[in-house]
């Protein structure tokens, strides 16, 4: 029946027409992570055990016809998300043993509507990277070509559903950390406005910029995901309480397409392009033009400057955020401490990662007296700026498409000695984190074998017609139906 | 200047002891990133406001209620604790 292949739809079709139970389908899919993940390494812990209770719940809703879309069918969470009582790592020493007392807020919503959770995916410490190599629990293949990373920080999230091993997963968006990896491992993923999704139970890295969601096969199994997850949530104060969000129908007509314009910004296309990318990207800007939509070339000048005012404010605030890992609270802590001090210096030396230090240094820098000026007001003065280049462009055009990443999918160990050219992998998606704005990345084609993603970026909670535009050009095309050859068998 | 010393300066500051070795790797990392920061030194910002958030949503505030039976799960994931306390060593000597 190859159920590896079957969308969200059709697996609730399959569940609730009773041609397999729950229990089956997530038995199918822990089969799958056993005989697999040992290539990848995609996922940090299986709970078979808590799987398997949750499937039972879902088969008695389901056969008390109390079923929604999600009901029995499994998902994987990424290794930030708190799951109560269940080993919640975020990639690091430092959380090594950590089990939370509560459950994140999409883990709730999700839990609540009947999916299964099938474990915890791999990724880059405290979701610091963009390869996930970071990673205290090993690096993350992508099932394309095992000598390749998967992207990062949702790494693993987006590894596991590339080969299948998870129908479905979720993700966290700091700086591109949905997009990218979904862009490597030809899927698609949603990084919503800041403030649709809660941050509630969501272990933090960069306050003002992190943002949860979905990575699946299409558009339409990360609407179904966003659908349940977003929504106001009064344990989280910046999540959106303003602006009511309607549930997703994916209905876009010809005669709407034929309205719809979007923006391809000049600066996203210059040399440090790969021209391969560019050659894919611009084909299917043709495919788009071919369905009805209106191309026009737009600006945005000042996006060259993103990644720096990205990595100051990011760092700025993960330096204040994981100040609370002191061997105190939680979390690792050093052995036979001397006093106060030498507890605080060695459990935190012991239990970070060197990325981790690293920006943990370079925001006590930009915060420390005599250079916040210089460094952290001046990054969210050009904060501003990006995002008035976004509300300038946005007056002209009702989406803007670039690239997901300048490159396809690296090396393992190709940039790790050089974290700089690490960093502006992420200049095409930065932008949108720094404006706070909802972007999908979706697989558009391949370049020597690895797929190539494309950003669809739109104005603050436009989430549902980002949605219906990938949507429309994936009915239309197929690029989001290929699957890896070493993974596409049961 | 940012070098090896600074880096010193900001470890004590961020509460990580650092050896060596990662002395000097920080340094380099620190300030091969700082170069990329300089490239942003000619834009004139003196008359834009910073952009702490966006987008610019008021907050959501919950009313000010004691919460009169707080729970205390958190506790049992401390490394050291008896229940009702964080155990850490000996402030005073």
């Amino acid at each position: 029946m190859d159920i590896y292949k079957k969308s969200i739809t059709q697996l609730a079709f399959l569940l609730s027409s009773k041609k397999i139970s729950s229990k089956e389908l997530t038995n199918y899919f822990l089969k799958r992570i056993s005989k697999f993940d040992s290539k990848l390494n995609s996922f940090i812990s299986i709970d078979e055990d808590y799987a398997n209770i949750q499937a039972d719940k879902a088969d008695k809703l389901i056969s008390e016809k109390k079923n929604n879309l999600l009901t029995g069918i499994p998902i994987a969470h990424k290794d930030l998300f708190s799951t109560k009582d269940t080993l919640t790592t975020c990639g690091s020493k430092m959380l090594e043993k950590y089990l939370p007392p509560y459950d994140a807020t999409v883990v709730k919503k999700l839990n609540d509507a009947g999916m299964v959770s099938l474990g915890k995916t791999n990724m880059d410490e405290f979701a610091m990277g963009s390869s996930n190599e970071s990673s205290y629990f090993g690096e993350v293949k992508n099932p394309w070509n095992l000598e390749k990373v998967p992207g990062g920080s949702s790494g693993g999230s987006a590894s596991a559903v590339a080969a299948r091993l998870s129908p479905v997963a979720t993700g966290s968006d700091t700086g591109g950390s949905i997009r990218q990896p979904a862009a490597f491992c030809g899927l698609t993923g949603l990084k919503p406005t800041y403030g649709s999704v809660s941050r509630y139970g969501m272990i933090a890295y960069a306050s003002s910029l992190d943002q949860g969601g979905p990575i699946g096969k299409s558009a339409e199994d990360c609407a179904a995901i966003f659908d349940e997850i977003k929504g106001f949530d009064k344990n989280d104060s910046t999540s959106n309480h303003q602006v009511t969000l309607k549930k997703t129908q994916l209905n876009l007509s010809k005669e709407e397409v034929n309205k719809i314009s979007i923006g391809i910004p000049k600066e996203y296309f210059s040399n440090d392009l790969d021209e391969g990318i560019s050659n894919v990207i611009f084909q299917s800007i043709e495919e788009f033009k071919k369905l009805g939509f209106n191309i026009k070339d737009i600006s945005l000048p000042d996006h060259s400057y993103s990644v720096s005012a990205y990595y100051i404010i990011a760092s700025a605030e993960a330096s204040s955020n994981l100040s609370r890992y002191d061997g105190v609270k939680f979390g690792h802590r050093c052995k036979d401490p001397i006093n106060l001090d030498d507890l605080y210096f060695r459990t935190r030396k012991e239990g970070f990662g060197k990325e981790v230090k690293k920006r943990i240094m370079i925001g006590t820098y930009a915060l420390s007296s005599g250079y916040y000026d210089e460094y952290y007001m001046r990054a969210l003065k050009i904060r501003r700026i990006i995002r008035d280049n976004f509300k300038d462009a946005f007056k002209e055009v009702d989406f803007i498409f670039s690239p997901t990443s300048p490159t396809t999918a690296f090396n393992l160990g190709e940039k790790t000695s050089s974290a700089l050219e690490m960093y502006l992998s992420d200049v095409y998606t930065t932008p949108v984190n720094l404006a706070g704005l909802p972007a999908i990345s979706i697989p558009v084609g391949f370049n020597n074998e690895l797929p190539v993603g494309m950003q669809i970026i739109g104005d603050y909670f436009s989430e549902s017609k980002i949605l219906n535009v990938a949507n429309y050009f994936q009915n239309e095309t197929d690029w989001h139906n290929y699957i890896p050859k070493e993974f596409n068998h049961e | 200047m940012f070098d090896e010393d600074k880096v010193k300066e900001v470890s004590k500051l961020a509460m990580i002891e650092l050896d060596d070795d990662d002395i000097s790797y920080f340094s380099k990392e620190i300030i091969e990133f700082l170069k990329l920061v300089e490239t942003t030194d000619g834009i004139d910002l003196s008359k834009i406001e910073p952009l702490y958030h966006a987008p610019e949503a008021s907050l959501y505030l919950r009313k000010d209620n004691i919460d009169k039976d707080p729970k205390n799960d958190g506790i049992n994931s401390a490394p050291d604790h008896d229940g009702k306390h964080f155990i850490v060593p000996k402030v005073i000597e």
